[in-house]
């Protein structure tokens, strides 16, 4: 304290940078501890005694115990499986010399801009009864089971294949800026090609695949639509539960404690990734990076196998897409039954949509609250990554596990705590009372993105050249200007799509929504559900579909604007027209 | 130049902080909290929360109750939903009317003393032993739950403890326990075995009952065709509300085989509550009784193929859902003592009879 007095009197303390480290500060203790501390006392203290009956009742239960198994199951194979697959759709886009690359990369782009119970649904009209895939495969082999597609196989199948949507925004930007002078280097002193990728490609690629595999493992542990969908009565994960008891008023503690033992979990994973990942050295040690030049691969026999993976899996990744696309012109009982014939087909769908003066309302409120939302986590994400990255005390360090609580919690918790705190004047906020107000949601919305997007932010930082920041430094540029005018461009593509991911995300956003929405803004994730309801009508369900599709084009231009330049685009359209 | 972007920065961080102290500084307030809530300049909105918005009904309501006068807001959630949304709210309370919920929900309401007594003025023409005995709630519309079968199914169980038995074992499907259905269905089971001395209120032999139907069942997936798995006879038994098997026997042409156990079936009722804190209290009633009384509740069942409480109403509506009324009882339940029990049953059976 005393040698911080002596820094402010001699000017040597940027007050900015101060006041920024205090907001974030008061954000975290007010908005990710608090609420949360508030929540689990209340759960777990009952009478005034801290009750440890929910680890009985977890033990005694035979469901949950493997439920929990299988979701466990579930994390570590997908690890493997969606880094595969993630890898080789990254490298087959960007690294090797693939005929019809720019086809495979939006093939592949696609899982970004759908996901749950539709994306669940697009696959098993491709794999299930009634499915294509299925009913050829019955042309070759008459005798085997229609229902094929169940149970832990089909899950990872899933998982795997609409889990590489954070290979493709960040490892994308990872394999842009490798340095083309190492490859060529390489190269000319003889290294063979398989060496090239294993020992200068894949390690620079190396933070973002660590934190690539985090969210992966994450994913896969919460998972819902997945396992509930096809994974029959042998492979049922422990998210459902979770969120099952989470809405039941007295069997909160056994929500918290299942979350606790994910959260545990992931801790785990954390803390040793971290440790990876200091051992290493990551930073390109060029400092005029040429540009990639792609990789034909040598071997004929290699380059054919390599085209033809890579086809499948565009294949793979749009048939359910496809599907849903198709099935969004049907009829009600036609989605329900996945049977198309030549009377399925109809526009009432659409019709209805657009009907309904009410209609556009829920879109406007959820692209509203997303955008804003997406934001202010990138530019809480940055200075929280900035700092711990910079980290010169203890403090600064302490910042990065309490950034990232919300990844220990389920939305449904998260919400609850914000409620049951919230709900009453509380000192930390000057005393006003945000329950019931339009702000909790954007504030929920902002708070469940935050250790994702600030793992991604992390990850580039940590990529950059320590140098440039030092000659800018000797140069006598001010932190800010540092940060805005080298580090900032340095680490743009990251951030956008960091903003682009949560934005896509939050759209159809449902877990905090239901509990924290104010009546005037219905956002989209409610109306959704509301006709997904197993009391809706057939017709109703079909509605879905048609949200979804919509939803799919409000995320593709997102994904424009931000991953595809569309933004300079825009920038350039505009200064044409002004000059006429 | 330098500054500027600084400042921007600085301020675009503070403005998280501002957005949560301006958001909520109409209504931080509580003593004027309708008013800024609600976000209009009309004091006389009625912010209604109901399980029943889905299928464009919210939007119908809207309109009808514009027709009738009234300016309303609709809040569509799950019931589960509503009532936990209910409950959190206490302090700062968004709602004043609450309708289409069941008499767990309900029962639960008055407990955590979230709705109030009112009496609207259509009590006469609908079936005393429906309302409410404290004057909480009062019912609008009913549904019957029913267990359905396929056409040519010929070992129709006659009651529900019948599925316990090992030769429907894999036959039947039960939606999850978190719906309303499959919730109410199996309290109604498990409140047969009422004995203060057992586990939660139930005797051994319920809890064998309750393991077996639990365990035996087929378990709807989210998304799964339950209906058409009854036509093929993958699984053709089915748990499922009235109103929805007369929608789907139309839209599918098809009858189904209807159980009827001499008990009777669970009626489910929705009904209609006032919240406890409103400042509109007698707004709030004059919107019930329309909601309530006969001539709408025939229009909304007219649109929606809901079954109306009203006397009035019913005899008026269409000749499926009269002709399937016709055979069916409502069974007698206890509610009181399903709605102080039931989350904790629901729980046991989510942790140890589910598979």
């Amino acid at each position: 304290m005393n040698e911080l007095i002596t820094k402010l009197k001699k000017g040597n303390v940027n007050i900015l940078g101060l006041l920024l480290k205090i907001i974030l500060i008061w954000f975290i203790v007010a908005f990710l501890i608090f609420p949360n501390i508030n929540l689990l006392l209340d759960v777990f203290i009952k009478d005034g005694h801290f009750s440890t009956e929910a680890v009985t009742k977890i033990m005694k239960s035979k469901r949950a115990i493997s439920s929990l198994q299988n979701s466990f199951i579930l994390a570590f194979a997908s690890i493997i499986t969606v880094n595969i697959a993630g890898i080789l759709t990254v490298l087959f886009t960007e690294y090797f010399d693939i005929k019809g690359a720019k086809i495979l990369s939006l093939g592949f782009m696609t899982t970004l801009i759908y996901s749950g119970v539709v994306l669940v649904t697009g696959y098993k009209f491709v794999y299930g009864k009634t499915g294509i895939v299925t009913k050829v495969l019955m042309n070759f082999f008459p005798n085997m089971n229609p229902e094929w597609f169940v149970g832990f196989g089909a899950v990872l199948f899933i998982m795997t294949f609409s889990g590489t949507s954070n290979h493709m925004m960040f490892l994308t930007n990872a394999v842009r800026s490798l340095d083309y002078h190492t490859i060529e280097a390489a190269k000319n002193m003889g290294a063979p090609q398989w060496m090239i990728l294993f020992k200068i490609v894949l390690p620079t690629m190396a933070p973002t695949i660590f934190a690539t595999t985090i969210l992966t493992f994450l994913a896969a542990l919460s998972t819902m639509s997945g396992p509930l969908i096809v994974g029959g009565p042998d492979f049922q994960t422990i998210n459902p539960m979770i969120k099952v008891f989470a809405g039941m008023q007295n069997s909160r503690e056994i929500a918290a404690l299942l979350a606790i033992i994910l959260g545990l979990a992931t801790s785990v994973l954390l803390i040793i990734m971290q440790k990876i990942e200091k051992k290493g050295n990551y930073i390109s040690v060029s400092k005029t990076k040429a540009k990639l030049v792609k990789q034909k691969i040598e071997n004929p026999v290699l380059n054919v196998v390599a085209h033809i993976i890579a086809y499948v899996m565009l294949i793979i990744y749009m048939l359910p897409i496809l599907n849903v696309l198709v099935f969004s012109f049907t009829d009600g009982i036609t989605i329900k039954t996945g049977e198309i014939t030549a009377n399925s087909f109809t526009l009432d769908n659409y019709k209805k949509l657009f009907q309904s003066p009410l209609a556009y309302k829920p879109y406007l409120v959820s692209v509203v609250y997303s955008l804003i939302a997406a934001l202010l986590v990138a530019l809480i994400a940055i200075a929280v990554a900035r700092i711990v990255t910079k980290a010169k005390n203890k403090l600064d360090t302490l910042l990065e596990p309490a950034i990232l609580i919300p990844w220990l919690l389920p939305s449904t918790m998260i919400a609850l705590g914000l409620m049951m705190t919230y709900d009453a004047p509380r000192a930390i906020l000057g005393n006003h009372v945000l329950i019931a107000t339009p702000t909790i949601m954007l504030i929920a919305y902002v708070i469940i993105k935050i250790p994702f997007s600030y793992r991604m932010v992390r990850a580039a930082f940590i990529g950059l050249d320590g140098n440039m920041e030092e000659a800018a430094k000797v140069m006598g540029a001010k932190p800010f200007y540092t940060m805005r005018k080298v580090i900032l461009p340095i680490i743009m593509p990251v951030v956008l799509a960091v903003i682009v991911l949560n934005f896509n995300s939050l759209l159809s956003e449902y877990d905090l929504s239901v509990f924290l929405y104010h009546p005037s803004y219905q956002p989209l994730g409610i109306v959704i559900k509301l006709a997904t309801d197993e009391t809706a009508t057939v017709d109703a369900q079909a509605m879905a579909f048609v949200y979804t599709v919509i939803l799919m084009i409000i995320s593709t231009f997102a994904l424009w604007l931000g991953h595809y330049d569309g933004l300079e685009k825009i920038k350039i359209l505009l200064k044409k027209i002004r000059k006429g | 130049m330098k500054k500027k972007v600084t400042m921007v920065m600085a301020a675009l961080m503070a403005s998280l902080m501002a957005v949560s102290f301006v958001g909520c500084g109409s209504s931080g307030n509580s003593s004027e909290k309708t008013t800024g809530a609600s976000g209009a300049n009309n004091s006389e909105t009625i912010c209604v929360y109901t399980n029943n918005a889905s299928d464009g009904r919210d939007e119908w309501l809207i309109n009808k109750a514009k027709e009738a006068g009234f300016n309303i807001q609709v809040v569509g959630l799950g019931a589960s939903e509503v009532t936990n949304r209910m409950i959190a709210e206490k302090n700062n309370p968004l709602c004043d009317v609450v309708f289409g919920l069941n008499n767990i929900e309900y029962e639960k309401l008055k407990e955590e003393d979230c709705i109030q007594q009112w009496k609207p003025d259509w009590t006469e023409t609908v079936d005393q032993s429906l309302i409410d005995k404290d004057g909480y709630y009062y019912p609008v519309t009913t549904t019957p739950l029913l267990l359905i079968g396929n056409a040519e199914y010929n070992n129709m169980p006659s009651d529900w403890t019948d599925l316990a038995k090992d030769e429907y074992k894999g036959l039947y499907q039960l939606h999850p326990l978190g719906g309303g259905t499959a919730n109410t269905v199996y309290a109604s089971i498990v409140s047969r075995y009422k004995d203060p001395n057992g586990e939660l209120g139930v005797s051994e032999e319920g809890w064998e009952i309750a393991a077996k139907i639990i365990g035996n069942a087929h378990n709807i997936a989210e998304g799964e065709d339950s209906i058409g798995e009854i036509i093929d006879g993958t699984y053709p038994l089915d748990q499922h509300w009235a109103s929805g098997v007369l929608t789907e026997e139309k839209t599918r042409d098809y009858k189904f085989q209807i159980m009827t156990p001499e008990v009777g079936v669970p009626f489910v009722v929705e009904s209609l509550a006032i919240a406890k804190d409103t400042d509109k209290y007698d707004r709030c009633v004059e919107f019930c009784n329309w909601l309530g009384s006969a001539d709408m509740q025939l229009e909304w069942s007219d649109n929606f193929g809901t079954i109306p409480c009203q006397k009035d109403a019913l005899e008026n509506v269409g000749s499926d859902i009269r002709e399937l009324m016709g055979k069916l009882k409502s069974q007698e339940l206890d509610w009181q003592f399903i709605a102080e029990n039931v989350d904790a049953w629901v729980e046991k059976a989510e942790l140890e009879f589910v598979k």
